[in-house]
């Protein structure tokens, strides 16, 4: 699952303009769990990393 | 939230109260509550998760808090001590001078308060649970404690770049053993197997997000020590592929430490590996995996109030 996951990053991280439709359709070869979390992230265009809910120091 | 303030109000009062009367010097005790103000701790008014009240959700899901609520407030601050003394040692052997902690408290210091966190921590847990629960937590500590050693030289060099299953066997021992110890301090025997994945997902999720954030942080050091986290080893793979190895030759022959114009320029190009939006989307895929096992197995419980209290703290906002 994490090599997938980990090449379609890398694919799409470059592009300047993603579309939705475009992400999903990548997306379908991963596991349904992964391939929501994959569109929704790659679709925020982000300076920082995400802040995860556990935010444990 | 009214219930998570009345939660960590008792733990507070419960924290006050045993270290006032606890047979330490009055400096020692200022020190301890001065940690317990830090970033991320109980006495913290912007903390959102603490360990205390971790434990508390957990241990509510199969003690009677009618009941046995004294047990579980002073567990949950035992573990609250506990998290904090490994805080110190991990800062301690990160060397983060520039870090909350130790640019306050002298290393000497330190060492002594971490020991101190430890054996109160443990001589609670052994006033209130039994003794196969009491060895849980004593296991998953020894099993931090070879991880942190580890830990020293887990780091990039040009003999060796840790891959990410290595990252994923040494972040279990490290620091996924505090989300088991929690677990391994409440849950019935029998259904330790069940309780241990979703420790270790809260974990890694817990992990991996830390270290995505702590490479842009300049208080820490994971960058200019070139730990091996897992953006920095995503980050070299791509580089390996893309650029002849840029970073890692970056890594190895520059010292971060006394050139740090370069962070700036080596944290942009991890960023554009797209080895973050990748800790980004694990993190989230293991908590995600951890509050539907809650889910699945709430419905079955007849607790199901305090495990929806419990998937709420962790961050799902559907309850």
């Amino acid at each position: 699952m994490n090599e997938k996951l980990w090449a379609l990053v890398q694919e799409f991280v470059d592009k300047a303009h993603v579309g939705n439709a475009e992400l999903a359709v990548a997306g379908a070869d991963l596991d349904s769990d992964v391939s929501s979390i994959f569109t929704k992230h790659m679709s925020q265009i982000s300076e920082l990393p995400a802040s995860g809910p556990l935010e444990w120091v | 939230m009214g219930l998570i303030m009345q939660n960590r109000d008792k733990i507070k009062n419960f924290l006050n109260e045993y270290i006032s009367e606890c047979e330490i010097n009055s400096d020692t005790k200022d020190f301890i509550s001065s940690l317990l103000h830090l970033k991320g701790k109980i006495f913290n008014v912007e903390s959102g998760f603490t360990w205390a009240e971790f434990n508390y959700h957990i241990a509510s899901l199969f003690e009677s808090t009618d009941k046995r609520d004294s047990s579980i407030v002073a567990c949950s601050a035992a573990i609250e001590l506990l998290v904090l003394a490994t805080d110190i040692l991990d800062d301690l052997a990160d060397q983060d001078l520039n870090g909350e902690l130790l640019t306050w408290v002298p290393a000497p210091q330190a060492v002594s308060l971490s020991s101190v966190l430890l054996m109160e921590g443990l001589h609670i847990v052994s006033q209130y649970k039994n003794p196969q629960l009491f060895l849980n937590v004593v296991e998953q500590l020894r099993e931090a404690a070879q991880g942190q050693i580890r830990d020293l030289s887990f780091c990039i060099s040009r003999k060796h770049v840790p891959t990410e299953k290595e990252y994923f066997a040494q972040i279990s021992r490290k620091s996924v053993s505090l989300t088991r110890l929690v677990f391994h301090l409440n849950v019935p025997h029998e259904e330790l197997a069940f309780w241990t994945k979703i420790a270790d997902c809260i974990g890694f999720s817990g992990q991996i997000s830390n270290d995505a954030r702590d490479l842009f942080d300049d208080t820490k050091n994971d960058l200019v020590d070139k730990k091996a986290t897992l953006p920095l080893i995503k980050a070299i793979e791509a580089s390996q592929t893309k650029d002849d190895g840029w970073l890692l030759m970056m890594l190895t022959t520059k010292n971060l430490r006394e050139s740090r114009d370069l962070l700036p320029i080596i944290r942009s190009y991890i960023k554009k590996t797209g080895a973050i939006k990748y800790c980004d989307i694990l993190s989230e895929f293991y908590l995600n995996k951890a509050l539907l096992l809650l889910k699945k197995k709430q419905e079955t419980s007849t607790n199901k109030m305090h495990y929806i209290d419990l998937i709420k703290f962790l961050g799902d906002d559907d309850h």
